[in-house]
């Protein structure tokens, strides 16, 4: 279970992020929305440690992420490119991430056949290194490292960034999937209202750093009040 | 429309914001060049003026030109983008070459040598030649990586787009130390570096073994320079994703050593010819040796985190790393010099066996230290982590 308690964060002043309190239980697929510089991927950063609160703390199971990292051992995660070792090749940067979590050859070979369909032929065996893939190859480079690994809890910034439509549809399945088969806790950001409106099972917005809605949803059903807050925003 | 003022204004602003390392270490080699002239004012008058312009261009061509001149000759995508000719963009590239720092600090450096060597009139004359030779230089530098095939890959195969070095050697926190030195540009400086110290050592250590040893050690030492100064460099550049996966930094701080010291080993074995052929103890090349890759690595290495991302992909000036700073940190620079002054001390201050001893004795003290000092490292950044992510993220 992922709590976030009084959770802030400042710059220079600003607040950029401010949560009193958000529990995310585990299972299930949370689409994190909202627009340009709302929080999401600051509320993320916070979550994998990567840069500190002004108040407030993020505990996994009970254990605050800053200070004790065994959520590492169960975490996937992909924010951005800077995740991604540009002149490994993706089977080498898949490789260090399976020796990084301790996964034989063997088992990597047999999790990344599940990601065929997603790599269609351009990923593997290309012999280039990451750098010269395309943003999208990068992407899903970056979204099969984070999922190969069968994390309990996979964080998604902005995932269908990028990909083509087939590619957007295959990423939300693979994450269905996940989330239905392993138990995964996803929470995953995006500024596509469909895809996460088709996948997700609770949908949080966040506006200006603040949360404003925190709701269940239905996958597959468009959600009425979501569109509806857009669309103001966009006319204001 | 972009202007040869703009883009020479633009020139300047990224010299003296983000590349101000590389002024203050040629005013520092500046200083040297005139004290160093008293030593050489018994050859005065006698002094071959063909060897001097012949070692200046080796020296500058090579050194300074080939493997460190950052100054771009390709318009990189953020200019490419603006109505910028290709005409006027050649105009700016070989006007550059009269003002880079790069081509004037060389025949600044040697002025004093000129003024000790030669009469006072013909040393300013030879100080306009040497310019003269380094603008050509610098101009035939540009000609070089203007030209398609060098476009496309280095002498050496070490571009990352088409090399794939280092395949075979794992893809863990060691393989990144390999793969991140093979497919990026440090292999060239390191083996310019290597060689030239080495051929110094040969031709200097046949007249006098503690200078010669002295060379030895440059040679050796060259892949610290070359390599661990970088600290967490590269690393900075995928730092995110090495901290959200179960990686310890120890564990990176001590692949890092282990390669370094495989680094020395080797050039340890290459120099042992040239080490029996000068009769220098090999006992001197031991010592050197344990001395550079045991010691003299953890010390660069304890300066690791504050350093910029390196980017291995970097090629224009205004781009040389990422957001356009140099990787090159002044407090590696501070270092790495101490060390050697220290044993420039040590080799002609001190009898041979005390100072070999010395050598010996940190070189194994460190070697057997290193991993709880990378522990202690390690908590030393744990503590202050947000501050170095936050400078990996903001360069």
């Amino acid at each position: 279970m992922i709590t976030l308690s009084q959770l802030t964060k400042q710059y220079k002043g600003v607040t950029v992020l401010d949560v009193p309190e958000l529990t995310l239980n585990e299972g299930g697929i949370i689409g994190l929305v909202g627009n340009n510089g709302a929080g999401k991927t600051t509320m993320m950063s916070l979550i994998l440690d990567l840069i500190k609160a002004t108040s407030g703390q993020v505990t996994i199971d009970g254990k605050p992420v800053n200070e004790d990292p065994v959520w590492k051992t169960f975490t996937g995660s992909y924010l951005d490119a800077s995740f991604l070792i540009e002149f490994y090749t993706p089977e080498e940067f898949f490789a260090f991430v399976a020796e990084a979590y301790s996964i034989s050859r063997e088992e990597l070979a047999r999790r990344l056949t599940q990601y065929e369909t997603l790599m269609d032929g351009e990923i593997l065996g290309k012999k280039k290194v990451i750098h010269d893939f395309s943003n999208g190859n990068r992407q899903k480079i970056g979204i099969i490292a984070a999922m190969l690994v069968n994390p309990r809890f996979l964080v998604l910034d902005e995932p269908f960034n990028y990909l083509d439509p087939s590619s957007q549809i295959v990423v939300a399945k693979l994450i269905s999937q996940m989330s239905r088969e392993l138990g995964t806790t996803v929470l995953v950001s995006s500024h596509n209202l469909n895809s996460i409106s088709d996948i997700c099972d609770r949908i949080l917005l966040l506006e200006k750093g603040k949360l404003l809605m925190d709701k269940a949803h239905v996958p597959g059903e468009k959600d009425a009040e979501l569109e509806a807050y857009f669309l103001d925003a966009a006319g204001r | 429309m972009i202007t040869i003022k703009t883009l020479t204004r633009l020139y300047f602003r990224q010299l003296f914001r983000y590349r101000k390392q590389e002024l203050f270490a040629m005013i520092g080699m500046l200083i040297y060049g005139w004290v160093g002239v008293l030593a050489l004012s018994q050859f005065k008058g006698r002094f071959p003026l063909w060897l001097f312009f012949l070692a200046f261009l080796l020296i500058d061509f090579i050194l300074f030109k080939l493997l460190s001149q950052k100054d771009n000759t390709v318009m990189d995508a953020f200019l490419k983008t603006r109505p910028v000719p290709e005409r006027r963009w050649l105009i700016y590239v070989v006007l550059c070459q009269c003002w880079s720092h790069f081509n004037l600090m060389m025949p600044l450096i040697l002025l004093p040598f000129c003024l000790a060597v030669f009469p006072t009139g013909m040393a300013f004359l030879v100080f306009a030649g040497l310019y003269l030779v380094s603008v050509a230089g610098g101009l035939l530098n540009v000609l070089i990586k203007r030209s398609g095939p060098y476009k496309k890959e280095n002498v050496v195969r070490v571009n990352a787009r088409q090399s794939l070095w280092g395949s075979r050697f794992g893809s863990g926190t060691f393989g990144i130390q390999i793969k991140g030195f093979l497919r990026s540009k440090l292999v060239l400086p390191e083996l310019v570096m290597f060689c030239v110290f080495l051929y110094q050592f040969y031709t200097r250590g046949r007249s006098e073994a503690s200078t010669g040893d002295i060379y030895l050690f440059m040679a050796l030492f060259s892949s610290v320079l070359s390599f661990p100064q970088y600290g967490l460099a590269i690393e900075a550049c995928f730092f995110s994703g090495i901290w959200t996966r179960p990686v310890p930094v120890r564990q990176i701080l001590a692949d890092k050593y282990i390669f370094s010291l495989m680094c020395t080993g080797v050039m340890s074995l290459i120099c042992l010819p040239v080490v029996l052929i000068v009769h220098v103890p090999v006992l001197d090349l031991l010592a050197d040796a344990v001395f550079c890759g045991g010691f003299c690595t953890l010390i660069v290495l304890a300066d690791a985190f504050s350093c910029r991302p390196y980017d291995p992909f970097a090629v224009a000036s205004f781009k040389s790393g990422r957001s356009g700073q140099s990787a090159f940190r002044f407090s590696s620079f501070v270092i790495t010099m101490a060390i050697m002054i220290v044993y420039v001390i040590l080799r002609l201050a001190a009898p041979d066996s005390v100072t070999t001893g010395i050598l010996f004795g940190l070189g194994i003290l460190a070697i057997c230290l290193h991993r709880p000092f990378f522990a202690w490292r390690e908590r030393k950044f744990l503590a202050d982590r947000y501050y170095y992510m936050q400078k990996f993220s903001d360069q």
